[in-house]
């Protein structure tokens, strides 16, 4: 879809009404690239504030899932960005059922996965050379969380003739991997400029494991549990700061623009041999973009 | 001004060209038959495995979702991918993919009446049909020409399919295989172009390619049938008080990958899918036969 606005400067801030220039929509099946014409100049003498809808915007989205076994993984919300409010998210999700011990063994490894990415670039023309601090403000409003519920049992190794070997294992994993990243980038020349606050994002992950191996009659057993769960709810706001001086000085001649990138993946993993666990759910997910959430980009303020 | 390298209009349309794959009757195999089955096939398991992807303006999606019925011996799936040529306005380059996989892993029991050598034969027809298309109406923009720097441009298109089905005769008390002594060949196609432009100086080259494997360049639809034989002999002949089972692993890939830099080809796209799904498409066990 392409769609065109107009700027209009008031004083040192950036007014844009919503007077469209133009629209060519090029729907592919869900997946869209938004461009909106009219360059951002923007002045250096006092902060300007630059906010939705953001002009000559472009972006591109990436998404994906696996699954296998008695899992399940999906994206009921693929990745969007409106640049006419700045908002943007998608929802992911996976499941992990232990399967019924299956003939030959198959379905002993119930492994769901996901992951989703949006990259919107906006423009941003300096009029004068110099040093700049650009502050890119923004909110996630999201819901994120692993769980696991191991009801079952994992069937230990069996002692074995003098000589020979067995041995059983079940394992249990949960991730998830949430994250923003920004820079300000010269387009004329590949340089970039790194944000000097940054928000780290969320990253969970949880292991367990029963094993048991038996060489002969002399078994032994190995069992453990490491990291943690997320269940959460609630809206974070934060913002980039990219400041543009000493040998990064802008050069008003040149063309910048803003990359940003919201990426979240995650899984739920049953594995087993000959079986795993005799009962197992596992869960993953992340919305960030339905039901009230997503991510905003609230405001580009220039000095 | 150096003139575009690509042709104005570059159109690789895809007919269908329908052909038999293979053709081997199971039935001319030869061999007195001890125990055979047909469908019903009873106490069977499966599980599938999936994986779906896009990225740019790609879209891929499973059609439909796998499926085994041991009533009819039938697995059902279909995978499809799509990606229209889009170009972007940012230094970034341009990367359009889309792919998906469906696969199936069937088990089936297997049982043995008498300990020693024996021969499995199991026999399956497929029907299918193909589609691979790539349509590039569109031109590629020639590097420019810059005194001092090197300067270049590129854009390429990659479009897959591929079909597999594997299977090995498994011994549930001791783990070991057995593999089909006569493996069915893959089906595959991977049509690749791209145009390479670079400008050092006043002095600039093109360069550009298509490849593909498959006659025809594009779709294929038909019908296929196989006998796998598993001799299960020597160190490796049955022993009737242990249980047995067939797995069978059928796959089907597609896959799209456009890339351009700085902005790609102006326009067009390509499309790639597997049909075994459709009323009349499906991968069929006929029989089961133990010799």
């Amino acid at each position: 879809m392409t769609t065109g606005f107009r700027a209009r400067r008031t004083g040192t801030e950036l007014r844009p009404n919503f007077r469209r220039a133009g629209r060519n929509c090029a729907a592919i099946a869900g997946v869209a690239l938004l461009v909106l014409i009219a360059p951002l100049a923007v002045g250096a003498s006092a902060p300007t504030v630059l906010r939705a809808p953001y002009k000559h915007t472009t972006v591109s989205y990436g998404s994906g899932y696996t699954y296998s076994g008695c899992a399940r993984a999906s994206i009921p919300r693929s990745p969007y960005w409106l640049p006419t409010t700045g908002l943007a998210g998608f929802s992911e999700r996976a499941v992990a059922n232990a399967c019924p011990p299956l003939l030959g063994g198959i379905g002993s490894d119930s492994v769901g996965s996901y992951t989703a990415s949006f990259d919107p670039n906006v423009p941003i023309h300096f009029t004068t050379n110099g040093g700049h601090v650009v502050t890119v403000n923004w909110s996630l409003t999201v819901a994120v969380r692993t769980a696991a519920s191991i009801t079952g049992t994992c069937p230990l190794a069996q002692p074995v003739k003098v000589g020979q070997y067995s041995y059983s294992d079940c394992y249990a994993a949960t991730l998830i991997d949430l994250g923003v990243f920004a820079n300000l980038h010269d387009i004329t020349n590949g340089s970039y400029v790194y944000s000097t606050m940054n928000w780290y994002g969320m990253y969970n992950y949880s292991v367990q494991y029963n094993d048991s191996s038996c060489s002969g009659a002399a078994c032994n057993y190995y069992n453990n549990s490491y990291g943690s769960f997320v269940n959460f709810t609630g809206t974070i706001g934060s913002a980039w700061v990219f400041n543009a001086s000493g040998y990064q000085s802008i050069n008003a001649s040149h063309k910048y623009e803003i990359r940003m990138s919201l990426n979240g993946w995650g899984y739920a993993e049953l594995f087993g041999y000959p079986y795993g666990y005799s009962a197992a759910r596992l869960t993953s997910f992340i919305n960030a973009g339905t039901l009230g959430n997503g991510w905003t980009l609230t405001s580009i303020t220039i000095t | 001004m150096t003139r575009p390298p690509t042709p104005r209009r570059v159109l690789y349309g895809m007919t269908l060209v329908a052909f038999v794959l293979v053709l081997v009757p199971w039935g001319a195999l030869g061999g007195a038959a001890h125990a055979g089955k047909s469908p019903p096939y009873r106490g069977t398991a499966w599980v599938p495995n999936v994986s779906v992807n896009h990225g740019g303006c790609g879209v891929a999606k499973l059609s439909p979702k796998p499926s085994w019925s041991g009533t009819t011996g039938a697995i059902s799936l279909g995978v499809a991918a799509g990606a229209n040529y889009c170009a972007s306005t940012t230094a970034a380059g341009v990367t359009n993919s889309a792919s998906a996989t469906s696969e199936v892993y069937v088990a089936i029991p297997i049982s043995f009446a008498t300990s020693g050598n024996h021969t499995l034969k199991a026999s399956w027809t497929m029907v299918l049909q193909v589609n691979q298309s790539v349509s590039l109406n569109s031109t590629c923009p020639v590097a420019s020409k810059n005194p001092t720097l090197y300067q270049y441009a590129y854009c390429s298109v990659d479009v897959y399919a591929g079909l597999y089905a594997y299977a090995h005769l498994t011994d549930l008390n001791n783990s070991s295989s057995v593999w089909q002594t006569n493996a069915w060949n893959p089906l595959y196609n991977d049509t690749s172009y791209y145009v390479n432009s670079g400008c050092y100086g006043g002095s600039c080259n093109t360069y550009h390619n298509l490849n593909h494997q498959w006659s025809g360049n594009g779709s294929l639809s038909g019908t296929t049938t196989w006998t796998w034989i598993f001799n299960a002999d020597g160190r490796q002949a049955v022993n009737a008080s242990h249980r047995y089972a067939l797995i069978i692993d059928l796959s089907a890939s597609v896959r799209i990958y456009e890339y351009g830099n700085p902005i790609g080809f102006s326009g067009g796209g390509a499309s790639v899918s597997i049909d075994m799904a459709s009323p009349s498409h499906d991968w069929k066990l006929t029989s089961l036969r133990i010799v």
